[in-house]
């Protein structure tokens, strides 16, 4: 009865005393946060992440187009079927973005330099994935929730100028001294100097993606970035996992594995390169990295790659099954693996290949500068002392004659067959087979899958399709800009 | 305890006056015993009912009145003379001029009154078939109401849908609101937080247990009617919140009849119904060579042959000497034992009354290692304070839970589409008590995993409220009532790093807690007037303020201390939180204006305001009216001396009603905690993917009704019908909206739905004699719905999605709630299926088309009743026309060579459909594994994924027996009878998988048409005696 008087009591008050519309309340969530609460670190950490997570998400779609990867079940995307890439379009687009843009708003208004410009940069790696992927792609217009429930697709040379802007103004403001980034700063713990080479790193990167559209300016635009980049495997733009958060190939991949959820293994097209299939080697047996960053099954000998489009086969009649698995305790699958958005292995090859370039080198020709071959040198380098070889190894590999072919020798098949292994799980590799047409000269033994999708037979994808939900949900601005997946996007072209 | 109760009774009591012994025999208008007849003393505590031969005996003092009276018959008062022998023929009502039915808010209406159909189930029939919940008591009883078993699990919830579902919003709740006493209560079936941070080792994988709806929580044994409200009209005054209809529950409150006590006590069993049929012909294997050979000193009980690692497949050779064949899709299950016993006692005098209960019931689940208990304790009072003032205070208290059963994608349910019929599912251990699994960990041994791994759900709730009424003069009086609905669900899920689910994370614990807590306070004053000699008008104006608070709270432990077995949660290695919550306020002002005129034209306008705290400020008052109208033809007729003999009872109605709908708690854009963070110790936060517009308005449903209530024949031939149509505009959804825009969806007002239906209610007595009755009930009803318009640039709102098999329940415009899509043929521009140049067809997998709807065409029940003295026997037929079904299971095993449709092997088959050329398909196929497990060939093939799930079923069949006076007489009784029931014994199907009543997903879910890998559901068996003393 107290009870009952006291609720009655609190009823009536609440009516007569207080009015109606404070009893009502203000319809605010007590257990989350409104953007007034919130500072630029509670949204650093979860922008490098869905960062992180479109890479991966990317990757393991454009890694079977690029022949790093193949799947177990036929007619699938490594048959060059169309792949939508959803979960990378909501990575970008549904977190990152909208975290990053978030964290940049409110940087600026407290005038916190450097999570402005680690914003930007992030802002940068994300459009990027996406231009690349997709081609003309949502990017002036993005993100802007209520404003545009349908944005406008911008084309892909106007999201490539956004992206420099986005780094020249990054660059201007990591230049500036901050020390307000900490320990949210999952990649660099706040040292904003490796942010700031970072910078330059994507504008190197994204430089020497227009080959195809302007080469002159595309090198020289790479090469001025290059000296301001990355000095070692210590500046590498990477996301390190933990025991607690998962590396995603290991979630994603290793562990569905072990209760046969198979998906990807690795694709005889990778294997062949370092396996001496391709590029025969003179004294050693084959590459150090291989058992680095795949695993063979207790009974197996080899490891052996699969072809595209067979469903996992190394051979198809008589049918002999591939090998080569990711599993958890390769370099790039292992629960704390890091994921790499950029590695000063990388950019060695990108310095030999402009370089090489630059010196006149075409796909065919033979021969470079000092300064390209020392570059294709130090990334392979770089790569073995990152995937873990030994000294030994490293020294044997470096110094068998198949690499050790000396500036006169070197050739693009070369740079671009150690840039294909060091950038193994990165939507990179389909970048470089798009801007060479997937030249057999470039990138030898390269193939048309197995009972490749129908749609394009005989012609290479050059793209994923945009999602469907896109499709269904903005269907205007994507009708307006769909191509099939086999036309190639602004910078690729014949 | 009977003498405690009696001391009670004594305090209520006046002081006892010297009174004789009054006998008799009450029959009805044939002259058959009446049994059941309350006999009271006016004036008095003091009463009994007849027994089943009719006969009473009360002590009276000379000049005392005894009132007889039943509902239907007109009440008799008899003043006791010098004779102690009182033998009464009551009359019956022929018009049912009384028959009083529940209305909204609790009034009782004459039935006559009301403008919109509205069906009272009373506690008799409620609790016939012995269901130990409201839900199963009333299916296939009420016309449009669509109940389903979601679940064979123990506890697991059943679904109720009034007049079809009118909302576009995939996670909008559909549910009518339960109103028990007055007070509102919660239904809610909370889904769990159930997946490590990994989220599952499938994609896109939803795993889903047997949640309890939670109006399970009530005893059907306390209950003493169920009126269902079904349209706008019926639900008007309870606001937005009644938009889906109402159930308004009415618990029994004690009667005058002094001391009695009314004992139930249920036995039986449950087993698992329909299941799918598994070929026989071929063993575990593939290639038709065996793989897996037992070897109790292997690791996992098998070696394995040459090149393989693990067994899984049943593409084996044919069964040899030596094999067996098991039916593992029934012998996974065992009979659960089901207990169900409750104690009512009532007590009651002049001024007050008291009903009791005490109520225990046990259910142990058909899947091994689950089980659900309740345990319910009741007391509501009514008491006079004095003439004018009326208390009635009401408190229950319940304890449910038990291990919850494990159904959706890597769970018991999906490892046993997997496993083979070659190998006894129930033989799971190896003799140093690790799993026996023949597929090496590829899948669960089923019966491992529900014995290993489980999720405990404990339940404590209380519903209380008070009513106070006070009577200021004769036509005005005011009541106050004030309740609560609070309740906390403790759920405590373990999954060892040797299961599937739990191997990525080395195991995981989940522990959450949920609480829930409503509060209502209902203002009501009634004004009655008399305008003149045949007109009458009374007036209720009323207020309710509604608070919901609801808060739970998340904790996940992963990475299990000894070698991920350890069932200890703070031996765990890392751990997650979470924490959600919300809070709902309405207020609501509401009037109900009452008109009669010479007791055949009936008026009823009502209007209401709500105050909603889930609407931006600017927009969160709304008003929305009704009006209904009744128009009894047969009393005209009658006043005018011109009614047909066959005509019992004519009665016309008409009804327009608006309703308006909240939003969820709480609009605007937040930023939270992703699941998987801090990411090691950093803490961080997302923008969230669906926002809420701060400009909603309220959502408009209007609703237009028109019936008939005609009798015949004295009543013996009677039908009940109604149409309405029914449109939803404005609604309140998360519309999709393109990704790129930064989120994934966006709470606006968008999209407009209309529902037309029709129901009819119609009943029979064939056979009306002294000893024997049959009765006939028929229901029937149907809903289409119609998509008018979605928001603006949306093509499609998908409701659910199977992934890899293609179908998809989604809604376009023009469409239906409940339309599945799927992938088709490639085909001819005739349409004919085209066969490539390896003798195979293909899937176009480019684009999806209707493959069924999940909805049915219509819902009917038959429900014949014979009474033969004190013998009964009822029947309830019900058939379901209509609605398909996706069965998720199906694909699992038909890749793994399980089902039947896989027994037709290794011959060449041509397959129906025609050539590049146009030329019938003549090219051979060898149907072997291959040609099953091919995905683009034979397991998505669109007539094997969406079946016709039409079923007839005999629902109930229930016997019962009542003791004749003769016997009770010579016992301590004064009713005894026994009963016994089946549920689900005849079920026919062309549905290849288990019963189709199933659904995939919990109790309360608006996703329809996903089977499969639900619990599936039961047959039972129950044996019921019930005392009355």
């Amino acid at each position: 009865m107290k009870t009952f008087t006291r609720y009655t009591l609190v009823f009536a008050t609440a009516l007569s005393l207080t009015g109606c519309d404070e009893f009502l309340g203000d319809n605010i969530d007590p257990n989350k946060s409104g953007l007034e609460e919130l500072a630029p670190r509670d949204l650093m950490p979860t922008s490098i992440y869905y960062t992180s997570s479109a890479h991966y998400s990317i990757a393991l779609g454009m890694c079977q187009y690029s022949q790093q990867l193949a799947t177990y079940f036929q007619q699938n995307t490594d048959a060059q079927e169309e792949t939508q890439l959803a979960g990378g379009w909501s990575n970008i687009y549904l977190q990152a973005l909208p975290d990053i843009q978030t964290m940049l708003e409110l940087a600026e208004s407290q005038n916190l330099t450097g999570y402005q410009g680690i914003a930007k940069v992030l802002q940068a790696t994300n459009l990027g994935l996406a231009t690349d992927n997709w081609g003309d792609v949502p990017a002036s217009q993005a993100t802007l929730g209520e404003g545009d429930f349908s944005p406008a697709f911008d084309a892909q040379e106007a999201v490539y100028e956004q992206i420099n802007s986005l780094l020249d103004e990054a660059i201007v403001l990591l230049g500036q001294s901050d020390s307000s980034v900490g320990s949210d700063d999952l990649i660099y713990n706040g040292d904003l100097s490796k942010w700031l080479k970072t910078a330059y790193f994507l504008k190197a990167k994204y430089s020497l993606h227009l080959t195809e559209v302007d080469q002159a300016s595309a090198v020289s635009g790479a090469l001025s970035a290059i000296s301001s980049s990355f000095t070692s495997n210590e500046d590498d733009y990477e996301l390190e996992y933990n025991t607690r958060n998962f590396n995603p190939w290991y979630a994603g991949v290793v562990l569905p594995n072990n209760t046969g959820n198979f998906s990807v293994l690795l694709n005889d097209q990778l294997i062949s390169a370092m396996d001496g299939t391709q590029f025969p080697f003179a004294t050693i047996d084959e590459d150090p990295r291989i058992p680095l960053i795949s695993s063979i099954g207790e009974n197996d000998d080899d490891f052996l790659g699969a072809i595209s489009g067979t469903g996992g086969a190394y051979q198809v009649d008589p049918r002999i099954s591939a090998t080569a698995d990711l599993a958890a305790d390769d370099f790039y699958s292992a629960q704390t693996a890091p994921i790499i958005l950029g590695s000063y292995s990388e950019l060695k090859f990108i310095e030999a290949e402009a370089r090489f370039l630059q010196n006149g080198g075409t796909p065919t020709s033979t021969g470079s500068t000092a300064a390209a071959y020392n570059a294709y040198l130090a990334g392979i380098a770089a790569n073995m002392d990152k995937v873990g070889v030994s000294a030994a190894d490293k020294a044997a590999y470096l110094a068998d004659a198949s690499v050790a072919v000396g500036a006169s020798n070197l050739t693009l098949a070369l740079i671009m067959r150690e840039k294909f292994i060091a950038t193994f799980l990165n939507p990179e590799s389909f970048v470089d087979l798009r801007r060479y047409d997937f030249s057999t000269a470039v990138f030898p033994g390269l193939s048309l899958p197995v009972d490749q999708n129908p749609d394009i037979a005989g012609r290479w994808v050059r793209r994923a399709q945009y999602p469907s939900s896109e499709q269904t949900r903005n269907g205007d601005e994507v009708a307006r800009v769909m191509q099939t997946i086999d036309t190639g996007v602004w910078w690729d072209r014949d | 305890m009977k003498q405690l109760m009696l001391g009670i009774v004594f305090l209520f009591s006046n002081a006892m006056v010297q009174a004789q012994t009054i006998t008799g025999i009450v029959t009805d208008s044939y002259g058959n015993p009446f049994p059941g007849v309350s006999v009271v003393i006016a004036n008095t505590n003091k009463g009994t009912t007849t027994d089943f031969d009719g006969k009473y005996s009360i002590n009276a003092t000379e000049g005392a009145v005894l009132r007889f009276s039943y509902l239907g018959m007109q009440t008799q008062n008899i003043t006791v003379g010098s004779d102690t022998v009182i033998d009464v023929q009551l009359q019956e009502d022929t018009e049912q001029l009384n028959e009083v039915v529940v209305t909204a808010l609790g009034i009782k209406k004459e039935k006559r009154a009301i403008g919109y159909a509205v069906q009272e189930i009373n506690s008799e029939e409620l609790t016939r078939n012995s269901n130990n919940e409201v839900l199963g008591g009333l299916q296939g009883k009420v016309a449009g109401v669509n109940i389903t078993n979601t679940s064979g699990a123990a506890g697991g919830g059943s679904n109720i849908i009034i007049r079809g579902i009118t909302s576009l919003n995939p996670s909008a709740n559909n549910q009518p609101l339960f109103v028990v006493d007055g007070i509102p209560i919660s239904n809610d079936a909370p889904t769990g937080s159930i997946l490590p941070s990994t989220g599952s080792n499938a994609p896109s994988s939803s795993e889903q247990f047997s949640f309890t709806n939670r109006v399970s929580d009530i005893n059907p044994q306390n209950v003493e009617s169920v009126s269902i409200l079904k349209g706008p009209a019926a639900t008007a005054l309870y606001g937005l919140r009644g938009a889906n209809g109402v159930v308004v529950i009415t618990t029994k409150r004690g009667s005058q009849n002094g001391l009695r006590f009314d004992v139930k006590s249920t036995v039986g069993f449950n087993e698992v119904g329909k299941t799918p049929e598994s070929q026989d012909k071929y063993r575990e294997g593939y290639f038709q060579e065996v793989v897996s050979t037992e070897n109790l000193n292997a690791p996992t009980g098998y070696t394995y042959a040459d090149g393989y690692t693990f067994g899984f497949w049943s593409f084996g050779p044919e069964y040899g000497p030596g094999d067996r064949n098991y039916d593992n899709f029934r012998n996974m299950f065992r009979k659960g034992f089901v207990s169900q016993n409750t104690i009512g006692i009532n007590a009651g005098g002049e001024n007050a009354s008291l009903y009791g209960s005490v109520g225990y019931s046990k259910e142990e689940g058909i899947v091994p290692n689950t089980d659900y208990e309740r345990k319910n304790i009741k007391l509501n009072g009514n008491i006079n304070i004095t003439d004018k003032f009326n208390i009635q205070p009401s408190i229950t208290y319940i304890n449910a839970g038990g291990n919850l059963a494990n159904g959706g994608d890597k769970s018991v349910m999906s490892a046993l589409s997997y496993w083979t019929p070659t190998i006894d599912v129930n033989d799971y251990l190896l003799p140093n008590g690790e799993e026996k699994n023949y597929t090496n960990g590829i899948t669960d041994n089923p019966r491992y995993f529900a014995e290993k791994s489980y999720l405990n759900s404990e339940l404590n709730r209380i519903l209380a409220n008070a009513k106070l009424a006070y009577e200021f003069s004769d036509w005005f009086n005011v009541s106050y009532q004030l309740g609560i609905d609070n309740y906390y669900d403790k759920r405590y899920r373990y999954v060892p790093g040797d299961v599937d689910v739990g191997s990525a994370t080395n195991g995981f614990i989940v522990r959450e807690g949920i609480n829930y807590n409503e509060i209502t306070s209902n203002l009501y004053a009634n004004f009655t007037k008399k305008l003149g000699e045949d007109f009458n008008a009374s007036l209720l104006l009323g207020n309710q303020i509604s608070s919901i608070d609801i808060a739970r709270n998340t904790k996940r432990g992963e990475g299990l201390a000894e070698g991920g077995r350890l069932n200890n949660y703070f031996a765990a290695t890392n751990f997650f939180q979470d924490q959600t919550g919300s809070e709902r306020k309405i207020v609501g002002l509401f009037g109900d204006l009452r008109l009669d005129y010479k007791n055949s034209i009936f008026l009823n306008i009502t209007g209401r305001n709500d105050w909603s705290s889930t609407l931006p400020k600017a927009n969160r008052s709304f008003f929305y009216p009704s009006v209904s109208l009744s128009y009894i033809l047969s009393q005209t007729l009658k006043d005018a001396g011109s009614l047909p003999d066959f005509i019992s009872y004519a009665k016309f109605r008409a009804s327009y009603a608006e309703v308006g709908k909240d939003a969820q708690p709480y609009t605007g854009v937040y930023y939270d905690q992703p699941t998987n963070f801090p990411f090691g110790t950093v803490d961080g936060v997302s923008r969230e993917s669906t926002g809420a517009s701060n400009n909603l308005v309220p959502e408009s449903t209007v609703g237009k009704e028109i019936g008939a209530e005609l009798r015949f024949f004295d009543n013996r031939l009677g039908f009940d019908l109604a149409f309405y149509k029914q449109t939803s505009d404005n609604q309140i959804l998360p519309v999709p909206v393109a990704q790129s825009s930064g989120f994934n969806g966006f709470v606006l007002n968008a999209g407009e739905i209309e529902t037309n239906g029709f129901e009819a209610l119609v009943t029979i007595t064939p056979v009306k004699t002294k000893n024997f009755n049959w009765d006939i009930t028929v229901n029937f009803s149907t809903v289409d719905t119609e998509v008018i318009s979605l928001p603006d640039g949306i093509d499609e709102i998908i409701f659910a999605d199977s992934g890899f098999a293609g179908v998809i329940s989604k809604l376009e415009k023009g469409g239906s709630i409940g339309d599945l899509y799927g992938y088709d043929w490639n085909r001819n521009e005739n349409g004919e299926r085209l066969i490539g140049s390896n003798g195979l067809p293909s899937l176009n997998t480019g684009e999806r088309v209707i493959l069924g709807n999940a909805m049915p065409d219509w819902l009917g029940s038959i429900q014949h009743t014979f009474r033969y003295k004190g013998l009964s026997l009822s029947l309830l037929l019900e058939r379901k026309q209509g609605g398909d079904l996706y069965d998720s299971s199906q694909r699992n095993s038909i890749r793994n060579g399980i089902l039947a449709v896989t027994e037709t092997r290794y011959q060449d088959i041509i397959i129906d459909g025609v050539l590049a050329d146009g030329t019938p398909n003549n090219i051979p196929v060898l149907a072997d594994q291959n040609y099953y497990r091919n995905s683009s060939a034979f397991n998505r093939a669109p007539e094997l994924m969406v079946q016709d799930a039409s079923w007839w079923r005999l629902r109930n069949i229930t016997l019962s027996y009542e003791l004749g006076s003769k016997i009770t007489d010579k016992l301590p009784f004064d009713r005894v009878s026994f009963s016994a029931t089946g549920t689900n014994l005849i079920l026919t199907t062309d549905y290849r998988g288990y019963d189709p009543e199933g659904s995939q997903f919990s109790a309360g879910t608006n996703a329809y048409g996903f089977a499969g890998l639900n619990i599936p559901n039961t047959r039972s068996y129950l044996f019921s005696v019930n005392l009355n003393f």
